[in-house]
């Protein structure tokens, strides 16, 4: 996996404002190991560009992000990877992908595929108090 | 005077055959271009992908910039050449130099419109915009070959001048050879001192430094829509191409008149014949130099050679970058570069992040 195939896709009708959408697809990615500590993000200028939008909605989602100490802006290399970001662990990104997969094969939207482990995340957490007590 | 006119003519013949060459390798390599994507769909083999509506016009809009910028160029060139050709103005003292310049004018011209092609690309349309998450490298968007030869070339020619320009004679418009010790010597001309060194060293700094403005908009321009980015890599290259065949055409040809015109004076000077009277006889000699002899060839043939290769890397890029960047993109999704394909329904980024367990550990380290 290399940087060059992690890719954003924003959607300016959504009720997400889109530097959020940004921030969360950069996590996610990084999350998903396609983008790894030292990778270079583009410029924000350029990224504004390829996706028609201001440069200040791209600015507040990196600015977001490096709060978030996801990635480091600095002078000469531009914004980068923070060190210390690491993937998810190899069992759930591996169970990810085939749920993905799975997902797609059965014809899901993406907003059902995420409904359901989201679902699936929620009956974790309301089943694990109850065993203990 | 006749071997002045003579360079002139073959200079402006070369560039003319130049110029026509590459109007038809323009044109040829975009009908060739059109003539594939038919072919394709007569013989109703399954196309990787349909070509999205973004990138068909990105491809017009690169087609258009290429035909405008070299028709134009080459339009707008000759008049203005042939004006300042007639040496009014700050050229009287430097006549010729104008047909020196023609190169320039053709090449500035052709970069100016080439840049304003790039500003004026397409913007992204529609609701749902992607793009890549990388930076571009200008390295990598640009043929390297293309771009070391339009530096050699500049730098090059720049080097013969300032030689041309320290060897020429008092004045700076012919090469003298001084012949005896006690003050016998001939002149040859035209010769590229300063006069000419001068405006045509800053005239190829300025076309190098006008093709890497405008190979850094191709870098910057917004990227191809509903592509992948190999695609939009690939139209970026021909881009690239273009103008770096143009700007090393510009140069190379340059670099030739100057070597050319260098050589022929430089043979013409390399004899002379003396003759005095005396009482009962006339009588002649005639002296060689073959040092100078031997620099006249080597000019000459470098020039021809410059030329003839400028001409041929022009045709051979030209048609490679029509090309390039085919009527339908290459990239179908299963073989591109993976998107991460989130819901366009707007929810995807907090709940795609959502998935890993890593994505709050990542946002908390410092």
């Amino acid at each position: 996996m290399t940087a060059t195939e992690a890719r954003l896709e924003v959607d300016l009708t959504s009720g997400i404002p889109v530097y959020e959408q940004i921030r969360g697809q950069v996590v996610a990615h990084v999350a998903a190991g396609r983008l790894r500590t030292g990778d270079r993000l583009p410029t924000i200028r350029a990224l504004a560009t390829d996706l028609g939008i201001a440069p200040g909605t791209v600015a507040r989602a990196f600015r977001e992000l490096e709060s978030a100490g996801v990635v480091l802006t600095r002078r000469r290399t531009g914004t980068v990877v923070a060190p210390g970001v690491v993937p998810a662990d190899d069992a759930p990104r591996r169970a990810a992908d085939a749920y993905a997969r799975a997902a797609r094969a059965a014809g899901l939207s993406d907003d059902a595929a995420i409904d359901l482990v989201r679902g699936a995340l929620m009956s974790r957490e309301s089943a694990g108090p109850s065993l203990r007590t | 005077m006749s071997t002045h006119l003579l360079v002139l003519a073959v200079i402006a013949m070369a560039a003319l055959v130049g110029v026509v060459a590459i109007v038809v390798a323009v044109v040829a390599g975009g009908l060739a271009a059109s003539g594939r994507r038919q072919v394709q769909l007569v013989g109703g083999g399954p196309l990787p992908r349909d070509p999205s509506v973004a990138y068909r016009r990105a491809r017009r809009h690169a087609a258009v910039t290429a035909l405008l910028s070299w028709g134009v160029a080459a339009v707008v060139a000759f008049p203005v050449g042939g004006l300042l050709a007639r040496g009014h103005g700050v050229l009287d003292g430097a006549p010729g130099l104008g047909v020196a310049l023609l190169p320039t004018t053709f090449g500035l011209t052709l970069l100016a419109i080439a840049a304003v092609g790039e500003l004026t690309w397409p913007r992204p349309e529609g609701s749902v915009r992607s793009a890549a998450l990388a930076p571009r490298r200008l390295g990598a968007l640009t043929p390297r070959g293309l771009r070391l030869l339009t530096w050699a070339w500049a730098g090059t020619l720049t080097v013969v001048l300032l030689v041309t320009g320290l060897t020429a004679a008092a004045g700076g418009r012919t090469f003298r050879v001084q012949w005896a010790s006690d003050g016998a010597s001939s002149e040859s001309g035209p010769y590229p001192g300063w006069p000419y060194a001068g405006p045509l060293i800053v005239a190829g700094l300025l076309v190098l430094a006008a093709a890497e403005i405008v190979l850094r908009l191709i870098a910057r321009r917004p990227a191809v829509a509903d592509t992948v980015t190999a695609d939009d890599e690939r139209l970026r290259r021909a881009s690239a191409r273009r103008v770096l065949a143009g700007a090393q055409l510009v140069l190379a040809g340059t670099l030739a008149g100057v070597l050319f015109t260098t050589g022929i004076t430089l043979r013409s000077a390399a004899s002379t014949t003396f003759g005095w009277a005396t009482a009962t006889q006339s009588v002649t000699t005639t002296l060689v130099a073959p040092g100078v002899r031997f620099a006249a060839v080597v000019a000459i043939v470098s020039g021809l050679s410059v030329a003839l290769t400028g001409i041929a890397v022009t045709m051979v890029a030209l048609a490679q970058a029509a090309t390039e960047a085919g009527p339908v993109p290459t990239g179908a999704p299963a073989s591109g570069p993976v998107p991460v394909a989130p819901a366009r329904g707007g929810a995807a980024p907090r709940d795609q992040a959502a998935l890993s367990p890593a994505d709050g550990p990542a946002g908390d380290v410092p």
